[in-house]
């Protein structure tokens, strides 16, 4: 059973987003949120998330994006990407209940 | 559009056969919402639903709460333990203090049965019946058949045998309901003990010996032995009861075709099912629990949009 109140490890990603790479790893065992309406979404940042959400895939985990819309056309699709950080821990709340019963 | 010929979900008996297809119909499109990234819908942003347990319940309740989070409705739960039914208060003024809250559907489990019959005449709001008692537990039946559905096709003509405690199970009745309503073939098996009187007027037979009912059907559903509901001793021991009517592996080999198992949970694994048949492919039970949510989507769709419609 996944413990429905685990603590989740939310990151403001800044300019300084390459710095903030280890300690995002170091929380892999986390359900994490990143944080990210004030960064541009260009192809140097992409690129980066992409390499780190790769890193820190895990299966029974959730990573979910905090962006703004007017970037979601270039945010890939596959991506779980949300407006708010609430919206953010309503979407880790319900993969947790799906993870407790099983799927 | 079309709509339920109910404004509540009390039980499988109060449907009719089209509902059932409506139901299947719309659960359908809601577990292709269900396999997106974003697995949530806005359709019920501004409805608030209450989930009511009086029993306890893990797995029922998270899946209602999951179909409600889906379906992005706001959400208040309320367990009969935090609440002052403890301290004497009847259900009709508990049900009324949540609904001063402006509430607009209750799911409710009840160790009653009627007890969400008996609210809906009671109280001004869509109630949908997690379990009530002995009665009925109208999304399992439903998730059952949803289920058996994506496999078969239809039930037209399919024959499914329940097994196990028939007289405590609110699960064996709805499905038996919901069954015949679909066309389907039913049998019950299980030992006398655990059979109601009459159950034949259901427009079910009796079968006592499990390989025959297995050889018989072309899915059986396993039910849980619920030591809870037990006041007496129905069979003299679980061993016996295992020997009987538990479903291993060398039984199911053994028969002449292969069947589907179905089982609603919790599984008491080496007591009616033993785990190699709940983990082999013969078993859709992973697929029931994923169409548990898209079922009670459904359900909670298909009233909130009666609820919302202009009178």
């Amino acid at each position: 059973m996944s413990d429905l109140n685990a603590p989740i490890y939310i990151v403001s990603l800044n300019s300084n987003y390459l710095i903030q790479e280890d300690q995002i790893i170091a929380n892999q065992t986390n359900d994490i949120v990143l944080i990210a309406p004030n960064c541009e979404f260009d192809s140097s940042f992409i690129g980066w998330l992409a390499s780190l959400l790769e890193t820190i895939s895990a299966e029974k985990h959730s990573r979910i994006i905090v962006a703004a819309p007017n970037q979601y056309e270039t945010i890939p699709s596959d991506w779980i990407v949300v407006p708010t950080q609430t919206e953010a821990e309503d979407m880790i709340e319900m993969d947790r209940i799906e993870r407790d019963l099983g799927f | 559009m079309k709509e339920l010929s109910v404004n509540h979900l009390l039980g499988i008996k109060y449907l009719q056969q089209e509902d059932l297809h409506l139901i299947f119909e719309t659960a359908d499109h809601f577990k292709e919402v269900i396999n997106r990234p974003i697995k949530k819908v806005p359709s019920l942003r501004d409805v608030t639903i209450a989930n009511l347990f009086f029993e306890n319940s893990t797995r029922t309740k998270l899946s209602f709460e999951l179909a409600e989070k889906r379906l992005s409705a706001d959400i208040i739960n309320f367990s009969a333990a935090q609440s002052s039914v403890k301290k004497g208060e009847t259900l009709i003024d508990t049900v009324n203090n949540i609904l001063a809250m402006k509430v607009d559907m209750v799911v409710m489990r009840h160790p009653s049965p009627g007890a969400a019959e008996f609210l809906s005449k009671n109280v001004n709001s869509c109630i949908i019946n997690a379990g009530d008692g002995t009665h009925e537990h109208p999304t399992q039946a439903l998730l059952d058949c949803f289920t058996l559905c994506e496999k078969f096709g239809e039930l037209k003509g399919k024959r499914i045998v329940i097994v196990g405690d028939i007289l405590h199970s609110r699960v064996a009745l709805s499905n038996i309901f919901a069954l015949n309503m679909l066309g389907a073939e039913v049998k019950v098996c299980g030992p006398k003990s655990l059979l109601p009187k009459h159950i034949e007027s259901l427009g079910v037979t009796v079968e006592p010996d499990l390989k025959k009912a297995l050889n018989w059907c072309d899915a059986a559903n396993m039910l849980r032995v619920q030591n809870e509901r037990m006041d007496q001793s129905y069979f003299p021991t679980v061993r016996e009861y295992t020997q009987l009517y538990g479903l291993t592996l060398p039984l199911l080999e053994s028969l002449r075709k292969e069947i589907v198992i179905l089982h609603p949970g919790p599984m008491n694994r080496g007591v009616e099912i033993s785990s190699e048949v709940a983990d082999s492919d013969h078993a859709i039970i992973l697929d029931q629990v994923q169409n548990g949510v898209a079922i009670r989507m459904a359900v909670i769709y298909l009233l909130a949009a009666k609820l919302i419609k202009p009178q």
